[in-house]
């Protein structure tokens, strides 16, 4: 599956090892992409991202409310210092806040994931200009 | 939705607002629309010399704000206290529902949206499963969502206007719809203005002032009637306890289920509104789309952390001047929909603050119609009549396909906003549970398994429209079955509401989908291949899309796995 | 006399008339053709929103595939007409308002001779959508050669 590599030995300066080295000598081309079984380094590591996500996502969003059919008498009652019913903060705020916080989250592991596989999306792409035989057609360094 | 709504509905008066014509009101109104105008004509695009050199980027922030100004709506602006109002916690499903979405965008479809790299929602189901009739449906989708979309806003324009204007009398309409009329009207004129001057819309501008009548709105209202000081947004929790228990007390109103439903149908319609995804094509590269997003829930949230504040308050003083707001009567669908003005005129603010809020709402709804109808006009001209129809067709013969059509949605939305059954916020989740159904599903199996294929995607979509109409039909929407009682079907009613089916037609059309792509033809290579190429983290270059990565790649190895 | 002319084309078959004329005189004065495609910025926010314009106020055009196919479609028929020829085409892509865009393109690179094609419309159809042929003879002081469409059937 790693036939046909790109360019790709570029002075990162960056990360040493195995896992980076493999995946930039994978051509996304010929990769499957299974959201359920993730085949290229970065691909696992950016799913694991995003179903940790998605799972805590479930959690802020729905589980107060279920909370409250739970466990209603403990979460009708009212907190300390704010003074909202359990369930209201929860719903009302634990909510729309919590996905604003797992947005951030999940913006800096992107980043963090770019900088540990050398992408830099600032760096500007050249494409030598049309007619070329580059044989990977769109990853230039 | 099993609000109670008293019989007094059908005029859509709202007890308690001070309807008549204020000229201060008026004027401010009319300053906000021209402003928009001015911003946008001052602001509208300088001219590209050369269109292959690099130009300005936009930033996260600004793309940031363009989002949130996206989703200041009516029924953001208005609809939102109003449920919170009228129906307690069953309410915070909605503020819920549309902020969370904006998470599962982020993972799953942002970037990957980003390297697909179209013009349109139409745009990408159509080239991603090689089929044209797939892109009409995605076409028809996209326009059906912006029409029912803006019914739930020229309901709030005509609401809202009744504070502003008054009742002109005209014989044979009522308040509401001779305000409802005007409006849209004007809607349509501040499209045909703003296309003659070239102004552009200014997404920043708009964002700025509508969060901060809103802001304005509040914080005057809390501090006038004493309910709070510098956090509104956290201090009505002491209100919370002395409003009746149904404010806050979960399931009185509505059930469990129900909530859940809602929630899911919001938060997944989000991900499939095709002027939301439309963004993304543009944005500068794959980390802005993602740190965009970021800025756009941040400015989302600044308004849906505050709505509830504003609900309570209104609640509260509702039931101090007016009755009751709860048990019956208690508060009208109608009045409860504009709780947002009513709050600041019951607080004693002068006409012109409360002129000032009901401005922001009138503009909320005004600058959303007039997006949504070129959304929907755009699916028309674009991916219907140039892209199926008239391959050809010449930028004027498109232009004058559009404008048609934004007069056609024009007409079909003022036809169902005459009498709307249901309040803003109902009417605009009709649209999310269609985008949830029909196209979310599309989008992400689309993006993330490349074995999707043209006839999964097809059968896909009509079983998704089918089981959208379902409901619909079922409830009356519109008036439509059965003069607006709907078949009435119980069990359909309790577990596929209207207000929240996609959580039982989602999980269906996902099905279907699969099931069919698994048992027909896997997808051409190419097609696979511009999946994947969506998924790779490297950078693309500035003038590539997917689907040309993978045409370049093909031409020059034809011998190609 | 005529060392530069511009024939401004959105590539419909209205612009295309005017290129047989323009090659004509071309010709005949062994002068430089410039081909000028103006993508119609108010045209695209209203048919396709304005995100597009934002791209293409960015410096997206590249990626936007239609439009950009569109452009080269256009201004590559004037190019393979004028090579056929054995003239030097010059090709070029702009954004905006059509007519100040011609009108300016004139300005700066000197054009002698501006040449366009034209629907010929009268009445309520020309009030309600105009022509940029029109506009751009009042907006440049180049001379205009306008070449009528309905005749050239």
């Amino acid at each position: 599956m790693s036939d046909n590599t790109s360019h790709d030995t570029r002075p990162d300066g960056g990360v040493p090892g195995d896992v980076v080295n493999r995946e930039q000598q994978t051509d996304y081309l010929q990769t499957e992409i299974n959201i359920l079984k993730p085949s290229t380094p970065y691909m696992r590591d950016h799913l694991k991202v995003i179903w940790t996500g998605f799972t805590v996502w479930i959690f802020t969003t729905f589980g107060p409310v279920t909370a409250t059919v739970l466990a209603p008498d403990i979460m009708t009652s009212t907190m300390p210092v704010l003074g909202f019913p359990w369930h209201y903060f929860g719903i009302a705020i634990g909510g729309p806040g919590g996905s604003l916080l797992l947005a951030a989250w999940y913006a800096r592991k992107r980043d963090q994931l770019d900088e540990k596989y050398g992408i830099d999306h600032s760096a500007p792409v050249t494409d030598p200009g049309g007619q070329t035989t580059a044989a990977d057609g769109g990853e230039e360094a | 939705m099993a609000a109670a709504v008293p019989l007094q509905e059908s005029a859509l008066l709202p007890e308690g607002l001070n309807v008549s014509f204020k000229l201060l009101p008026a004027a401010i109104v009319s300053a906000m629309m021209l402003s928009f105008l001015v911003i946008g004509f001052i602001y509208k695009v300088a001219d590209t010399d050369d269109m292959w050199v690099a130009g300005r980027s936009i930033g996260n922030i600004e793309n940031g704000m363009a989002i949130g100004a996206n989703w200041m709506s009516a029924a953001s602006y208005l609809g939102m206290a109003a449920l919170i109002a009228l129906s307690g916690v069953y309410g915070l499903a909605f503020v819920v529902g549309w902020t969370t979405g904006y998470f599962v965008l982020l993972i799953f479809l942002a970037a990957q949206m980003r390297r697909f790299g179209k013009y349109t929602a139409p745009d990408f189901v159509g080239d991603r499963f090689n089929s044209d009739s797939a892109r009409a449906i995605a076409a028809i989708t996209t326009f059906l969502i912006g029409f029912v979309y803006a019914i739930g806003q020229a309901r709030g324009m005509g609401l809202v206007g009744l504070y502003i204007f008054g009742d002109p009398g005209i014989p044979g309409l009522s308040g509401y719809q001779s305000m409802m009329i005007l409006f849209m009207v004007i809607t349509i004129g501040y499209l045909a203005l703003s296309g003659m001057l070239g102004a552009t819309k200014n997404m920043v501008f708009q964002y700025l002032i509508l969060i901060i009548a809103f802001l304005v709105g509040l914080y005057a209202t809390g501090w006038a009637a004493g309910y709070s000081t510098i956090l509104p947004q956290l201090e009505y929790a002491q209100l919370i306890s002395a409003l009746s228990a149904e404010f806050s007390e979960p399931f009185v109103n509505e059930s469990y289920y129900l909530w859940i439903a809602t929630a899911v149908s919001l938060a997944f319609g989000t991900c499939g509104l095709p002027h939301v995804l439309v963004r993304f094509y543009t944005v500068d590269n794959e980390r802005t789309a993602r740190w965009s997003t970021v800025w756009g829930l941040f400015f989302i949230a600044l308004l849906y952390l505050s709505a509830p504040a504003y609900a309570a308050f209104g609640t509260d003083l509702y039931s101090q001047n007016i009755r009751p707001a709860f048990g019956d009567p208690g508060m009208t669908s109608a009045a409860a929909d504009v709780i947002v003005v009513l709050a600041t005129q019951l607080s004693g603010l002068p006409s012109w603050l409360v002129g000032f809020v009901a401005a922001g709402g009138i503009a909320a709804a005004v600058a959303t119609t007039a997006g949504l109808f070129i959304a929907g006009s755009s699916a028309i001209s674009h991916d219907i009549y140039a892209n199926i129809i008239n391959e050809d067709a010449s930028q004027r013969k498109q232009m004058i396909v559009g404008r048609l059509s934004i007069v056609a949605l024009g007409v079909l939305t003022m036809a169902a906003a005459f009498d709307p059954q249901a309040p803003i916020a109902a009417l605009v989740s009709y649209a999310f549970s269609l985008a949830a159904t029909v196209l979310f599903p599309m989008f992400f199996l689309g993006l993330w398994w490349e074995r999707t294929n043209r006839q999964g995607a097809l059968t896909g979509m009509i079983t998704g429209l089918i089981l959208w109409l379902i409901p619909m039909a079922n409830e009356g929407a519109f008036g439509i079955v059965n003069g607006g009682a709907g078949l009435g079907i119980d069990v359909i009613a309790t577990w596929m509401p209207a207000i929240g089916s996609a959580i039982v037609s989602m999980p269906l059309v996902f099905v279907v989908t699969i099931v069919v792509s698994l048992m027909t033809d896997n997808p051409p290579q190419e097609t696979r291949q511009m999946v994947r190429q969506c998924h790779s983290p490297r950078p693309m270059a500035q003038d590539r899309t997917a689907e040309e990565v993978v045409a370049r790649r093909t031409d020059d190895s034809p011998a190609d796995d | 006399m005529y060392n530069r002319i511009l024939v401004p084309t959105d590539g419909s078959e209205v612009a295309e008339a005017a290129v047989d004329h323009a090659l004509s005189i071309a010709r005949d004065n062994n002068a430089e053709l410039h081909a000028l495609y103006v993508a119609d910025t108010n045209a695209i926010s209203v048919s396709l929103g304005t995100e597009q314009v934002d791209r293409i106020r960015q410096g997206k055009f590249s990626e936007m595939t239609e439009l950009r196919e569109q452009a080269e479609a256009a201004t590559g028929y004037v190019a393979d007409v004028g090579a056929e020829a054995g003239l030097e085409v010059i090709e070029h892509h702009a954004g905006g308002v059509p007519h100040r865009i011609i009108a300016n393109y004139a300005d700066d690179n000197d054009i002698d001779l501006v040449v366009m094609g034209s629907h010929g419309r009268t009445g309520v159809r020309r009030a309600l959508l105009g022509s940029v042929t029109e506009r751009t003879l009042r907006s440049t002081r180049a001379p205009v050669l306008v070449v009528d469409y309905r005749e050239n059937e």
